[in-house]
């Protein structure tokens, strides 16, 4: 009687652990996994959703941010985009009754501490415009009018000079400085690290080539100086 | 009163059968107990299994249409970047044909400029203006020099002329640098050489956000 109730009562202990540790334990396991699966998926399907909701949005203004994009790009162009520039200058002076004698453009420099552009390999450049026009005092004022507000183009004015003109007042001869902005290339890192320029005992066929590891220039430090100026000059039909 | 006639040892085998039997089926029922046990618990897998499956393509459908709208994202984060440079690129423009337009308005009838020039001090650290009369106060930001001169005298002319600009909306600390009595012909005028530095109020903020209105 007592071996059978031992016998019996550890069969059961035996089954039980056997269970528990064989069967029902990585059962247990399995749905715990499962459940922070499911967590897991249910945090990304809602930050999905919040996602598509928001794309879904940008989506119904896609027409605006095309349209705002499109006008981006001609206010701060991806290249100086010279001619187009001439033609806004020349517009807005026959217009206002200007008649340019001259414009003198810098070469394009990186601006110091600006924003990041969309794409990281361009940055925003300013090339420094120099102009002179005849003009009275009132068709300069139409004349910068028409730049602040009728432009498409970023024009930043920054100097503005007027004197009396070789006929006589109320003739004026009158100089102007504007930056006008375009993406250039990137400047490189300063604080990235320079090729090691290798010292190689040379024969005098190979010297060329040991000497040729110096890092490219980058744009933000050109060896031309800013003076460097294209001087054009127009005419104006007004 | 009940008389058992079976022999003892008959009994006995009897009872431990009966023992036996009793052992087995405890051990059955637990074995049941255990089998519905994991039989539940495996449903309640098999039910998780689905839950995950069908969390998963529903991820994976929401996957797919981020991806198919990502160019939208792309289109935003563009447009953002670009309004950060413009309004960085035109943070300091004044509007000149108003400064101008209000400079001529101060001048008094009796005087007249022979040479104006006007520069903003750049804010992003570049050029800056004339080296003339320091003012550290933050809304200084651009300086006109004026040349010119008054059919009238340091005073009334000169002196209202000072009055007048310091009254134009825009501009400050009118500054006469230098005067001298002069003429042209046979008119005596007082030729005067004046400063007056432009205040943050000149700026048009018009970029302040990016593009501009259309039409602004």
């Amino acid at each position: 009687m007592t071996r059978l109730l031992v016998a019996v009562v550890l069969v059961a202990l035996l089954s039980a652990v056997g269970w528990w540790f064989g069967l029902q334990a990585p059962a247990r396991e399995q749905q715990a996994a499962l459940d922070a699966e499911i967590a897991e998926l249910q945090t990304q399907e809602t930050q999905l959703s919040n996602q598509v909701q928001q794309l879904r949005e940008l989506e119904l203004r896609a027409p605006q941010l095309r349209s705002d994009l499109d006008r981006l790009s001609a206010y701060i162009p991806p290249d100086p985009d010279q001619a187009r520039l001439l033609e806004l200058l020349q517009d807005a002076g026959n217009a206002a009754g200007v008649t340019f004698t001259a414009l003198s453009f810098t070469d394009p420099q990186p601006v110091v501490d600006a924003p990041v552009a969309a794409t990281p390999t361009v940055a925003l450049g300013a090339v420094t415009v120099t102009g002179a026009i005849e003009s009275t005092y009132f068709q300069l004022m139409d004349f910068l009018r028409r730049l602040e507000i009728g432009s498409s183009r970023a024009i930043l004015v920054t100097q503005v000079g007027l004197t009396e003109g070789e006929d006589g007042f109320p003739a004026l001869t009158a100089t102007f400085t504007a930056q006008i902005f375009a993406l250039v290339p990137a400047p490189l890192d300063p604080n990235a690290q320079p090729e090691v320029e290798v010292e190689v005992e040379a024969t005098p066929l190979e010297e060329g080539a040991a000497r040729a590891t110096a890092p490219p220039d980058p744009v933000g430090a050109q060896s031309a100086p800013p003076e460097d100026e294209v001087q054009v000059s127009m005419r104006g039909e007004g | 009163m009940s008389v058992n006639l079976l022999p003892e040892r008959e009994e006995r085998r009897l009872l431990a059968q009966r023992r036996g039997i009793t052992a087995v089926l405890i051990l059955a029922a637990l074995w049941i107990i255990l089998g519905t046990l994991l039989l539940l618990q495996l449903t309640t897998v098999s039910q998780r299994v689905d839950t995950r499956d069908e969390a998963a393509q529903r991820v994976a459908v929401l996957q797919a249409e981020v991806t198919s709208l990502a160019v939208f994202q792309r289109m935003a984060d563009d447009a953002r970047a670009g309004n950060e440079l413009l309004a960085y690129a035109m943070a300091d423009e004044v509007s000149w044909a108003q400064v101008l337009l209000d400079l001529a308005r101060g001048v008094p009838d009796s005087a007249s400029f022979t040479d104006v020039n006007g520069q903003l001090l750049d804010s992003r650290g570049g050029v800056a203006g004339q080296d003339v009369f320091v003012q550290t106060d933050a809304d200084d930001i651009g300086v006109f020099v004026v040349n010119g001169y008054t059919t009238q005298t340091f005073t009334p002319g000169l002196e209202e002329m000072l009055r007048r600009f310091g009254q134009i909306d825009g501009l400050f600390q009118q500054y006469l640098s230098n005067a001298n009595v002069d003429a042209i012909g046979d008119v005596p005028v007082t030729r005067f050489d004046a400063e007056v530095r432009m205040d943050a109020t000149a700026r048009t903020r018009r970029y302040i956000d990016g593009l501009p209105e259309l039409g602004k």
